[in-house]
C-alpha cells in the first residue's frame, strides 16, 4: 500500500521514533520523579516475554485502600496519596506525592508491581524476598506515574549483595 | 504443478488441448515463480525461529550485559533492519524486503519486551500488543505479501480485544464482557478492510497489487471471528446463566452499532460495486448478526430460536460469498451451516441421539444430507454465484 520513497522512510522511521520515545519517557520518570522505597510481598515469579520476574504487592501504609471500589468494577482508575497517606477515588488536591493506580479486585497497582530478574537467580531471589525484609524503591513524578528503581534486601540493593546468593 | 500435468494429461486425452498447447502451458506455468513461495516460507519460518530466540535470550536477562549495552544493541539491530527493509525495497527485491518487514515487525515485539523487562515496566498484554500495532502499522504497509500483514492485522485485532476487555478506561463500556468485545471485532475488520479499498482504490484496476494482502488478511480474520463471535453469543449466553443481562447491555453494544452504522454508510458508497440482491444479502446477515447478540435481552430462552438466527446468519453468508465467485469460501460456510444443523439435531433430539434408535437416525440423515449435497452441490454453488449475475 506504501509505495513512495518517503512514505516508506515514514514508516520505517516510525518505530525507531517509538523507541526512543518509549525509551525517553521510562528514563524521564526516573530521573524526575521523587524516589520512595517502600516494603513488599512478594509471589510467582513467571513471563513469556520477557523473562522471569518477581510480582509483589507494595504495602504503601495507606488504610482501607481500594474501599468503596466495587469488585464488579474491575479496573478503575484510582490514586494512593503517599504524604499524608491516603487512598482516593479522585485525583486529592491537598497531598504531596500521588501514585496513580487502578484498583483491582480489592488491590491496588500502579505498574510497578513486577521486577525482572536473571533466570539463573529467579528462585533463589523469590525465596530471599519470601524469607527477608524485601522492599522497593520507585520514582513518582508529577502526573502521578511510577517506575520501578530497585529491590532491596533488607534495605540493601540485592544486586550489591551477592554473599546472599551462596 | 503435479496436480496441473495430471490436468493437462486429461485434458489432452479429452482433446480439449492440442499436446503442443499442454507443452506451452506446461512451460509458462514452470517459468513463473512458483518456487518463489516455498523459498519465502522457509525464509519466513527462519525469521520467525530467529526472533523466538531473540525473545528467549532477551527473557534470559543476563545480568551481566549492562543496561545500555542491552538497549544500544537493540537500537542498532532495529536500524540495521529498518535500513536493510529499505534497500530491499529501493532495489526491488520482493522477497528480502518481505522476510526484512516481517524481520523488523517481530524485532519490534521483542524490544517492547527488553525495554519493559529493563525498565520493570508492570504493562499488561494488551498495551505491549497495542503499543507495538501502533508502531508497526506502516511497516507492515510497505510489504506487497500476504505475511506481513496478517501478522499485523492478527496482532491488532487481538489488541483490539485485550484492550476493549482490560483497559480501565474502556471498562465502563464494555463491562468485561467478552461476548460484545468479539461481537465487535468481525465489524470492526470488515470497516477497516472497506476503508483500505476506499483509500487504496479497487485493487483489480492496479493489478491487485496495491492492497490485496491487507484485504484478504482483513477477510480472513472477518469470516473467522464471525464465526466466533456466533459461537459465543449462542454458548455465552445459554451455557451461563448471565444474572443480569441490562447491566451488561447497558454500554458494551455500543461500539458495535457505531460500526454497524459506518459499514452502512461506506456500503452505499459507489466505489462498493455491489449488485442489488447482494447488499441485500449483506444486510440481512448484518441484521441477524447483531440480532443473535440481543436475543437475551429479549428474554428469548428458546435454543431453536438461537440456532435459527445463527443458521440464517451462515446461510446467507455463504450465498453472499458464493455471489462474488468465493468459492473456497462458500463451501467453508456451507461446511459450518452443515455442523451447525448437526448440532441442532444433537440439541433437539439429544435424549434420542443417545439410544440406538437416535444412531440409526442420525446416520442416515448424515448420509442423507451428504448424499445430497454431493449431488447438488454444483448445482447448488452455480445457482448462488448466478445470484449476483
Amino acid at each position: 500500500m506504501i509505495q513512495t520513497k518517503k512514505g516508506v522512510l515514514i514508516a520505517l522511521i516510525i518505530p525507531i521514533v517509538g523507541w526512543i520515545l518509549l525509551v525517553a519517557y521510562k528514563k524521564h520518570i526516573l530521573s524526575t520523579g521523587v524516589e520512595v522505597t517502600r516494603p513488599i510481598t512478594a509471589y510467582d515469579p513467571r513471563d513469556l516475554l520477557s523473562g522471569h520476574y518477581l510480582t509483589y504487592t507494595v504495602n504503601y501504609g495507606v488504610e482501607d485502600i481500594c474501599k468503596g471500589v466495587s469488585i464488579y468494577y474491575r479496573k478503575k482508575t484510582t490514586y494512593v496519596c503517599l504524604k499524608p497517606p491516603k487512598f482516593s477515588l479522585k485525583w486529592p488536591n491537598s497531598c504531596e506525592l500521588v501514585i496513580r493506580g487502578v484498583c483491582n479486585r480489592g488491590t491496588f497497582r500502579a505498574g510497578i508491581e513486577r521486577y525482572y530478574v536473571p533466570k539463573e537467580e529467579a528462585k533463589k531471589l523469590e525465596r530471599l524476598v519470601r524469607s527477608n525484609k524485601a522492599s522497593i524503591t520507585f520514582s513518582v513524578n508529577k502526573a502521578g506515574q511510577a517506575q520501578v528503581k530497585d529491590l532491596l534486601i533488607n534495605g540493601i540493593s540485592w544486586k550489591k549483595q551477592k554473599n546472599l546468593f551462596k | 504443478m503435479l496436480r496441473l500435468k495430471k490436468k493437462l494429461a486429461t485434458w489432452v486425452s479429452h482433446s480439449l488441448l492440442t499436446p503442443e498447447q499442454a507443452k506451452n502451458i506446461s512451460l509458462f506455468e514452470s517459468s513463473q515463480s512458483n518456487t518463489s513461495w516455498v523459498i519465502r516460507g522457509f525464509l519466513l519460518l527462519g525469521v520467525i525461529v530467529i526472533n523466538i530466540g531473540i525473545i528467549s535470550v532477551i527473557a534470559a536477562n543476563w545480568q551481566n550485559i549492562p543496561n545500555f549495552v542491552k538497549l544500544f544493541n537493540n537500537f542498532f539491530l532495529l536500524n540495521l533492519l529498518a535500513g536493510g527493509v529499505y534497500y530491499a525495497w529501493q532495489k526491488k527485491k520482493p522477497i528480502l524486503s518481505e522476510v526484512l518487514i516481517v524481520f523488523v515487525m517481530l524485532f519490534c515485539l521483542a524490544s517492547i519486551g527488553l525495554i519493559s523487562q529493563i525498565y520493570h515496566t508492570g504493562g499488561e498484554l494488551y498495551q505491549a500488543l497495542m503499543l507495538w500495532s501502533i508502531i508497526t502499522a506502516g511497516v507492515a504497509a510497505i510489504s506487497k505479501g500476504f505475511f506481513a500483514p496478517f501478522i499485523w492485522v492478527t496482532g491488532f485485532l487481538f489488541a483490539v480485544i485485550f484492550t476493549s476487555l482490560d483497559s480501565p478506561f474502556l471498562f465502563p463500556i464494555f463491562h468485561n464482557n467478552f461476548a460484545s468485545v468479539i461481537m465487535m471485532i468481525p465489524l470492526l475488520s470488515t470497516l477497516m478492510a472497506m476503508g483500505c479499498r476506499l483509500k487504496w482504490g479497487n485493487p483489480v484496476q492496479d493489478n491487485g497489487e496495491n492492497n490485496k494482502n491487507y484485504r484478504k488478511a482483513l477477510k480472513i480474520w472477518t469470516l473467522f471471528s464471525g464465526i466466533v463471535a456466533l459461537c459465543v453469543s449462542e454458548t455465552r449466553f445459554l451455557m451461563l446463566e448471565i444474572s443480569d443481562p441490562n447491566l451488561i447491555y447497558s454500554n458494551s453494544l455500543i461500539p458495535s452499532y457505531i460500526l454497524a452504522v459506518f459499514l452502512l454508510g461506506l456500503g452505499l458508497l459507489p466505489i462498493f460495486d455491489y449488485k442489488k440482491i447482494q447488499k441485500f444479502l449483506l444486510l440481512t446477515a448484518l441484521g441477524f448478526y447483531l440480532l443473535s447478540f440481543h436475543l437475551p435481552l429479549l428474554e428469548v430462552k428458546s435454543k431453536i430460536i438461537y440456532a435459527l438466527v445463527t443458521l440464517v446468519v451462515l446461510a446467507v453468508m455463504a450465498l453472499f460469498l458464493a455471489s462474488l465467485k468465493q468459492r473456497r469460501w462458500f463451501q467453508f460456510f456451507l461446511f459450518a451451516l452443515g455442523l451447525r444443523f448437526w448440532v441442532l439435531y444433537l440439541q433437539a433430539l439429544g435424549g434420542l441421539a443417545a439410544t440406538g434408535v437416535g444412531l440409526i437416525v442420525s446416520g442416515v440423515l448424515i448420509l442423507s444430507v451428504t448424499g445430497i449435497c454431493y449431488r447438488y452441490h454444483r448445482q447448488i454453488t452455480n445457482w448462488a454465484e448466478e445470484l449476483s449475475a
